[in-house]
């Protein structure tokens, strides 16, 4: 097992993405710290990853809010004394909307989410990781914020958030590397969790075909192929990563 | 449940620091493993090192940047074995030309190295095409992706731009076979190393002031050079069913040194 042991916080692990990530990191025997705002699903997946046989603590966060932030991570470190792993997955878009037709709320409410979410939970995590001389940290960034977005559904706002969470990957890894943290981003494209298919469904069929045709592996992604990347940067075997961005998608742009 | 159970594995430049890494790594995961390079004694230490019984390894000494030496290679492997999973290219690593090296014969043995990786990746990616899947892994020399780290020190001869082109040349080849070979299943991606602990880079470190040793450290940002087994833990990622959807890619192995 890769992880084992391993206390791991997953924010926005009651679905999709999120939830196959903590799903994954419990079957490598980590400890599993699920976050999210949903409660009907934190509780389902949580029930979940339970039967795996995995120890798991869930709870209701919003990461925007730093106080909610900070008392999550005291929660965590009370429960179990550490907290070695973080995956910054919390995150989302409020559809394709470009330049002219994005609100500043909209705006502020997307770049509170994707970006300052993940940011309030790098410092509020960072002490602890400090005196362990040991931590993981995985940003989970976008296709669209590495390059563009292929399918134009996150929306402007989205694209630019994730290009932050890009740009914070390289200033934490840097900052917190000689303490023995390492800090990576995983830049998926499209990926078919629940939200990925509701989105995948609502686009024109024309652009769901070029988006197909552009990608040399022909399809789209599934959840599990980002959660094993995840363990793969948590583990030992990337040890020597840091500020790296792993792109996921199925070779759409290569750079 | 090792990662690669029965994978055939083909590892070039087998006999560097890193490929002889990646080859302890994919034994312990329990690959049959092909190991290549030019010299006969080198392998065979290689060989003796991995412990594996015989009928999950093999070794072969070849020049691969002749493709009369390529193809025998291919028919070889899958005479004995089958089939070809992975194919990972480590002369990137292996092929170090000394800082001394007069410009010419520098540049003769790098073009070599990168001839070499076309030709395998070419050789063998017909094979992985009739599977309909396959992962090619290819390790760029330190300067193909970003410059070099460090400069030569004073009185030092030579060129770093060698290394710089051909490691340049590998990751453009990953990115194109990527979209070729992507919709036969086969996913083909690069590592960049930055300063890993070979017998060169340890040869050039002591050769460097203290000064100088203090700066380059202060880059990065986990403040140490890396082992080989960490170059190795990445290629077994990318040569594992957890990269599956990832292909065309380059991962920076350097400690964050660079980051892009």
């Amino acid at each position: 097992m890769k992880l084992a042991e391993r206390v791991a916080i997953v924010t926005g692990g009651a679905l999709g993405i999120g939830k196959a990530i903590a799903t994954a990191c419990a079957r490598e025997g980590a400890r599993i710290v699920l976050c999210d705002i949903a409660a009907p699903a934190l509780a389902a997946a949580e029930a979940e990853i339970r039967a795996l046989g995995a120890s798991v603590l869930s709870l209701r966060v919003d990461v925007t809010d730093r106080a909610q932030v900070a008392a999550m991570v005291e929660t965590v470190l009370k429960t179990w004394g550490r907290v070695d792993i973080l995956v910054n997955n919390a995150g989302g878009g409020i559809g394709p909307k470009g330049l002219t037709e994005t609100r500043d709320d909209e705006w502020d409410a997307v770049v509170n989410l994707n970006l300052k979410g993940q940011f309030l939970c790098c410092r509020e995590v960072a002490a602890a990781m400090r005196r362990q001389a040991w931590g993981r940290i995985i940003n989970i960034a976008s296709n669209a914020g590495r390059y563009r977005s292929n399918t134009g559904f996150g929306g402007l706002a989205y694209s630019a958030a994730k290009g932050g969470v890009l740009q914070l990957t390289r200033s934490v890894a840097h900052e917190l590397g000689s303490a023995g943290i390492t800090v990576n981003a995983i830049a998926p494209g499209s990926v078919l969790s629940e939200r990925g298919w509701r989105e995948f469904e609502a686009l024109p069929v024309e652009l769901r075909e070029r988006v197909l045709a552009e990608t040399p592996l022909g399809r789209f992604g599934r959840a599990e192929e980002i959660a094993s990347i995840a363990v793969f940067l948590a583990s030992e075997d990337a040890s020597y990563v840091t500020g790296a961005t792993i792109v996921a998608n199925g070779g759409w742009c290569a750079a | 449940m090792p990662e690669l159970l029965d994978r055939v594995a083909v590892v070039t430049g087998a006999t560097g620091v890193v490929g002889a890494a990646v080859a302890q790594r994919f034994a312990e995961e329990g690959a049959r493993i092909v190991l290549v390079d030019d010299d006969e004694a080198a392998l065979t230490r290689v060989r003796e090192t991995l412990r594996r019984p015989p009928e999950s390894m093999d070794s072969l000494a070849a020049d691969l940047s002749s493709e009369s030496q390529v193809s025998p290679l291919v028919t070889r492997v899958l005479a004995r074995f089958g089939r070809i999973d992975i194919l990972v290219n480590a002369m990137g690593m292996a092929e170090e030309p000394p800082w001394d090296e007069p410009g010419p014969a520098a540049w003769e043995r790098r073009l070599r190295s990168l001839t070499a990786c076309v030709l395998c990746c070419e050789a063998i990616a017909p094979e992985m095409r009739r599977q309909g899947r396959g992962r090619i892994v290819n390790i760029a020399a330190p300067a193909g992706r970003y410059r070099s780290a460090y400069a030569r020190p004073e009185g030092v001869t030579g060129t770093g731009a060698p290394s710089a082109v051909t490691g340049g040349g590998v990751l453009a080849l990953t990115r194109e076979l990527s979209l070729e070979l992507g919709p036969h299943g086969v996913t083909v991606n690069a590592v960049a190393p930055g300063w890993i602990l070979t017998e060169r880079s340890t040869r050039e470190w002591e050769r460097m002031s203290e000064r100088a040793r203090r700066d380059v450290l202060a880059e990065i940002s986990l403040s140490r050079p890396g082992r080989p087994g960490e170059v190795a833990g990445v290629v077994l990622f990318l040569a594992s069913d957890a990269s599956s959807y990832v292909s065309g890619s380059t991962i920076d192995v350097n400690g964050g040194w660079w980051m892009s």
